[in-house]
């Protein structure tokens, strides 16, 4: 995919098309506010909205939505190349109840920017953080995303994508904090770095291959999944091809005071990678015999089946 | 502990509990200390202005979300909820007369985080940062926890069930006893993480764990974190039962000891000038730590793991 033959392009013929033909103007740039919005503003700078959804709705593709001061926002479906900016004025809050979703993904080879927002569970049925099923590319920075019932990020791309998050937190969630699930043929790629897991009911960062017959390859560094009710970091389920499906490589981070630090299920399609990592204090061991590891790794004080064992396959450092 | 089932539970009462009281409670509560008011209902246009108010008048699982720069005064918290204040200014409580900043004491379902946070003490009697009874999950991350005369956090669940305490990209420093005092009379499992975490100046140690149970089993990570210029230890693990401090990719300087007791691992680790010594006791080590300028030497004698 060429994001300039594409996005570009395809967007601008778009976007210029529907600036003539609604009757609502859109804007390449909008901004929210919880103190003077109001949906029915056109979302500029002194006329902003008041919610996310309006303002996307009023949002050129490829367009921007600048958050003006703290408060809540409420849940977005997004459809478009959009990104939605909170750079330090404060909590810009999405909050989940009822089995909602907090912000929904759908759309079809868009990229997707989000940065600064805080998407919390409240109870009363609960839900999702942060849902995608059709995206080219997800990008999260300064985020976080915590309490939620389900998932705290619920990956499941239809059509393959990347989706890359940082400097984020994903804490306190009923089932894992990070799950990777596509379906399909198409390929997944996915980035962490400095991302933070704590407290999840499943595991901190997921991948389930049983839905994908495409590639599904993750990077992991310098952050860290702990106190997960199940394993840091797991690859579960098998490929319905019944090969392997790519290979997740976590560096630099740490897995600790979980049910286990690593955990490659039986019959996972995927390859688990581990180097200079830290492995430590898991109730119910290291890792799957099936782990593989650069041999660098600081594993130790683990229960049950201790450590990286040497049925690891080792990889050799160049 | 499976969230999913307990929210069930949590939904029930909270749905019950949204008819019965005359005071209206609200999801997401403001504070602000410009044009806050206890009277008010806590709503964005209507903030209240201490975290107290905010807290009675939020729902259980709920979010108080700071406004603007300025003090909100101690908060005893009985419920799941979650502090924020993301980048407005300084969000602060100031603590005197033998008091507690933060006082958690909640249900053993709860999941409590603070984001942003400031606790200061100013003498007056002085008192604790943050006072930690009764939970599941503490989750800290971006505070400051200063000048206290006693603790600046003192974890001390009794409880059966387990609890876990994270606190991330955190300062604690200048307080009269202890840094971070770890010490539950439990049998439940505790279950501690720092990352990025500084503990500066206290006046015994950086961050201690003494489990009092004997049958308790207090376990903490360290990554990524330094303790120094403590009056006693860097890193001290002791108790009647199970105690654990696996020390990696950090630092232990300037202390009394780089680390003090038993059960103790290391690795990646830099413990220097430490003024009695870099480790009083054996310790599990990955023969990768930079030890050095230790008064009374250098040595980290104990056990060595290798790396996997």
């Amino acid at each position: 995919m060429c994001r300039v033959a594409v996005s570009g392009f395809a967007g601008l013929l778009l976007t210029l098309g529907a600036q003539m033909a609604p009757a609502q103007a859109q804007m390449a740039r909008t901004f929210v506010s919880s103190v003077n919005g109001n949906d029915a503003n056109d979302c500029g700078r002194l006329t902003p909205c008041r919610t996310f959804q309006a303002a996307h709705d009023k949002t050129f593709p490829d367009g921007e939505i600048t958050v003006l001061d703290p408060g809540g926002y409420g849940a977005v479906t997004i459809g478009k190349s959009i990104s939605i900016v909170n750079d330090g004025v404060g909590e810009a809050g999405v909050l989940v109840s009822g089995g909602a979703v907090g912000i929904e993904v759908a759309a079809a080879n868009a990229f997707v920017n989000l940065r600064g927002i805080t998407v919390q569970g409240i109870g009363f049925g609960g839900g999702t953080g942060l849902r995608l099923d059709n995206a080219f590319a997800l990008t999260l920075t300064n985020c976080v995303i915590r309490n939620h019932t389900g998932n705290g990020i619920d990956y499941r791309p239809n059509f393959g994508g990347s989706l890359a998050v940082s400097n984020s937190l994903v804490a306190d969630n009923g089932g894992s904090g990070i799950s990777v699930q596509p379906f399909g043929a198409n390929p997944v790629t996915v980035t962490l770095t400095r991302v933070e897991m704590y407290n999840n009911s499943h595991d901190g960062f997921t991948i389930n291959t049983q839905s994908a017959t495409g590639a599904i390859n993750g990077t992991v560094t310098d952050s860290v999944a702990a106190n997960n009710f199940q394993a840091g970091f797991a690859t579960r389920g098998a490929s319905p091809g019944g090969a392997t499906v790519g290979a997740v490589l976590v560096t630099r981070s740490v897995s600790s005071n979980n049910r286990f630090g690593f955990l490659t299920e039986n019959g996972s399609a995927q390859d688990l990678v581990v180097g200079e990592s830290i492995v430590t204090l898991n109730a119910l061991g290291a890792a799957s015999p099936s782990v593989r590891t650069y041999g660098d790794n600081y594993s130790y004080l683990n229960s049950g089946t201790n450590d990286l064992v040497p049925t690891h396959v080792f990889e050799q450092k160049q | 502990m499976s969230k999913t089932a307990t929210s069930f539970v949590t939904l029930a009462a909270a749905i019950g509990f949204g008819v019965l009281p005359a005071q209206a409670e609200l999801a997401r509560t403001f504070v602000s200390s410009v044009n806050g008011n206890d009277g008010n209902d806590c709503n964005r246009l209507t903030p209240c202005r201490t975290f107290q108010a905010a807290h009675d008048k939020t729902f259980d699982q709920g979010e108080i979300t700071v406004l603007d720069p300025g003090g909100y005064g101690a908060v005893t918290i009985g419920k799941s909820i979650s502090i924020v204040n993301d980048g407005v200014g300084e969000a602060g409580v100031l603590v005197s007369g033998g008091a507690n900043g933060i006082t958690i004491a909640a249900s053993t379902d709860a999941y409590v985080s603070l984001r942003g946070l400031t606790i200061q003490g100013i003498g007056f009697g002085g008192g604790t940062g943050l006072r930690y009874e009764r939970g599941f999950a503490l989750t800290l991350t971006n505070c400051v926890i200063r000048n206290l005369t006693a603790n600046g956090i003192d974890y001390l669940p009794s409880g059966a069930n387990d609890n876990n305490l994270v606190i991330s990209n955190t300062l604690v420093a200048d307080n009269g006893i202890n840094g971070i005092f770890v010490r539950p009379n439990s049998i439940g499992r505790v279950r501690v993480l720092l990352n990025r975490v500084e503990m500066y100046n206290n006046t015994f140690a950086g961050f201690i764990i003494n489990e009092m149970h004997p049958n308790g089993d207090a376990r903490a990570t360290v990554v990524n974190s330094v303790a120094a210029h403590n009056g006693d230890a860097g890193f001290t693990s002791l108790g009647a039962g199970g105690h654990f401090i696996a020390l990696l990719r950090s630092v232990s300087s300037n202390n009394k000891w780089g680390t003090f007791g038993t059960g103790i691992l290391v690795g990646d680790t830099s413990v220097e000038r430490n003024t009695s010594g870099a480790a009083a006791n054996g310790v599990f080590t990955f023969g990768d730590n930079y030890s050095f300028g230790n008064v009374n030497g250098d040595t980290l004698a104990g056990t060595l793991v290798p790396k996997q």
